[in-house]
């Protein structure tokens, strides 16, 4: 198992290293000249001495392989360059944009875990029922409506529209911002400003777990071992749970954990609809300014991240189903 | 009784790739196995719904010169802002006056072509290094399969983003990036569902009668691995769609005058407060396509899998 671990530990490596290496040399072939970025003239000439500083301090008159080995160089030292954009230091970018966005994955995790669990369950169990009919429309709906749309829906439903009504406060939701205040990393003194991005972030991913519980669910409800487990006479809530749920969640946690790519992109255009001061609005800003380091610097925290958190994924099989502890070999 | 079994491929590639057992269709030997998935689709009433669907909007797409006389994209002023169902425009008009009807019916050509097109591009791409992936093994396929985890973990939106600044956005630029990110779960699936075909024992068999490769190859396991790639393909289909619309609300989607359906909601969502019909008239014809897409691929899917019969 330890072994497992450590092989597949070092994977990581060819693939941080692939994914930056591919960013980089993207935007080394972007059109767009980063010292107008810095010297913040835009569309007037930059003075040659000022363009000759700037270029001299970037190393951006080097060849592409020094500045390829300049940018590895620093990285592996935990530096993390400054924006040619705001002069600030990428790993002070990151401090302020991180933990906004883990905050809105954690949530949105949540909320796809335990409402698109119970509700897959609930139609797997209730099957044809009413329930089950919602579900299947909610969740093909969900599925099939721009991210950035239900935003905008959602914005107007619950926050312009009780605006113009001159709704109580309570009843309307700020569409806009971000909560400054956090307890326990988790939980902002002002709840309202997480509700609509959260429910927005998480649409996607409930829909997808919802329905993959469902087919699952009804999977295993035809294998042998449900018919024994009621054969000993469980009761029927031990049937559905402890062996039916558990092994029906199996390819529901490799859902989540790639869907995790889906999420980082829906959290682009979610951040940037509520204007969450996240890394994805964060990203989706930088990206338009052409500012390679700090694009570079998010997006390794989010290749580890994602690389990281489907390993875990990986090794959480064994804890649901007990056939595959002994390290499995996956490709 | 055809069960609904949706993510059932995504979920088989990724817990390693166990796709459902191949039957070998030629031995048990219906009529035509063709005929016999048709059967198997007709009966799933979703699947049908979507399949006439996904053929009015072909139909429309063709037809669109003879089901309006306006002009795509074309930007009228003087009839801005008009609602639904008023008289010239029975599904209003833009902020700048574009005619709503119009611009649906030929953004159904722009959408579809953006679907097809990324689609066949993904598959190509897919299906060539899969099977290169699972033919040649050993290193080949390591390394193979490290790239496309280095491109799965990258998030697509965002080489999209970076991709579309440097070459410039547009309809072109749009389906090229969407087929040339959304390749690698085909891949992996074909090369699962191959790497399973190629140890069965028909295939076993036809190598001790001498069959050369080409004919293992494209008359016993392409036939038999094929079907998760018809389904996977049919999904990102109306993912494909999806991702235009994505892509114009950043800005880097197709350009006007050109109207596409995601360009429109994306358009649309300026106005939703007083001019809702905007965004939720292209929106219902982008959610339909994406809707009746992935009917169709569940309803493939279940009619190729001959377990569920």
């Amino acid at each position: 198992m330890t072994g497992y671990v450590i092989r597949r530990l070092l994977l990581v490596i060819p693939v941080v290293w692939g994914a930056l290496t591919i960013l980089f040399i993207l935007f080394f072939i972007v059109p767009g000249d980063p010292v107008e970025l810095m010297a913040g003239a835009s569309g007037r000439a930059v003075p040659e001495a000022t363009r000759q500083a700037i270029e001299e301090e970037f190393g951006l008159n080097d060849p592409i392989l020094v500045q390829y080995a300049d940018f590895w160089k620093r990285t592996l030292t935990g530096d993390l360059g400054t924006s040619y954009a705001s002069r600030r230091p990428v790993s002070d970018i990151l401090g302020e944009t991180f933990p906004n966005s883990l905050r809105l994955a954690i949530w949105a995790i949540f909320i796809e875990t335990t409402i698109g669990i119970s509700a897959g369950v609930l139609s797997a169990i209730r099957r044809y029922s009413f329930a089950d009919g919602l579900t299947t429309v909610l969740t093909a709906l969900a599925a099939s409506i721009p991210v950035f749309v239900l935003g905008f829906i959602a914005q107007q439903a619950f926050g312009v529209f009780p605006n113009q009504q001159g709704w109580p406060e309570w009843a309307r939701l700020p569409v806009q911002g971000t909560p400054e205040d956090w307890h326990f990393f988790l939980f902002p003194s002002d709840w309202r400003y997480l509700l609509l991005p959260m429910l927005v972030l998480a649409s996607v991913g409930t829909a997808l777990v919802a329905r993959m519980t469902r087919t699952t669910m009804l999977e295993v409800s035809r294998a042998d071992y449900m018919r024994t487990a009621r054969a000993k006479g469980l009761s029927e809530r031990n049937v559905v749970m402890r062996h039916g749920l558990r092994n029906a969640l199996i390819p529901v946690v490799t859902l989540i954990g790639l869907d995790l790519a889906n999420l980082i992109g829906a959290a682009i255009i979610t951040e940037t609809v509520f204007n969450w001061r996240g890394m994805g609005r964060q990203i989706a800003t930088s990206i338009f300014r052409r500012d390679a380091p700090v694009v570079l610097g998010l997006t390794l925290v989010l290749v580890v991240a994602y690389v990281l958190i489907n390993l875990l994924v990986d090794l959480s099989y064994g804890f649901f189903d007990p056939r595959v502890r002994i390290g499995k070999e996956k490709s | 009784m055809a069960i609904s079994v949706p993510d059932r491929s995504l979920a088989e590639e990724h817990i390693g790739g166990a796709p459902t057992e191949p039957t070998t269709d030629h031995t048990v030997a219906p009529a035509t196995p063709k005929g016999d998935v048709w059967r198997r689709f007709k009966r799933n009433r979703l699947a049908m719904i979507g399949l006439v669907l996904i053929v009015l909007i072909v139909l429309a797409a063709v037809f669109a010169d003879f089901l309006t006389t306006g002009q795509p994209g074309k930007v009228n002023t003087n009839d801005a802002n008009q609602r639904l169902f008023s008289p010239g425009h029975p599904l209003g008009t833009d902020r700048v006056g574009r005619d709503l009807y119009t611009d649906v019916l030929y953004g159904a050509r722009v959408s579809l072509r953006i679907g097809l097109f990324a689609g066949l591009i993904a598959a190509s791409i897919g299906i060539v290094v899969g099977a290169i992936s699972a033919f040649y093994g050993r290193w080949i396929d390591s390394s193979i399969m490290r790239f496309t985890d280095i491109l799965l973990s990258l998030p697509y939106i965002l080489i999209a983003l970076a991709i579309i600044t440097v070459v410039g956005p547009g309809e072109r630029t749009v389906i090229l990036v969407l087929g040339l990110l959304g390749w690698m779960a085909i891949a992996r699936v074909l090369r699962a569902s191959i790497l399973q075909v190629k140890e069965t024992e028909y295939v076993e068999a036809a190598r001790a009668l001498g069959a050369p490769n080409r004919r293992i190859i494209f008359r016993h396991i392409l036939p038999n691995t094929i079907q998760p790639v018809i389904v996977y393909t049919t999904l990102f289909i109306g993912a494909a769609v999806l991702s235009e619309a994505a892509l114009s609300f950043l800005g880097v989607g197709v350009q006007r005058p050109t109207p596409a359906w995601g360009l429109m909601v994306a358009e649309g969502r300026r106005s939703l407060a007083n001019y809702p019909h905007m965004l939720f008239v292209p929106a219902i014809a982008l959610s339909i396509l994406v809707t009746a897409a992935v009917f169709v691929g569940d309803g493939l899917r279940d009619a190729l899998d001959p377990k569920l019969k």
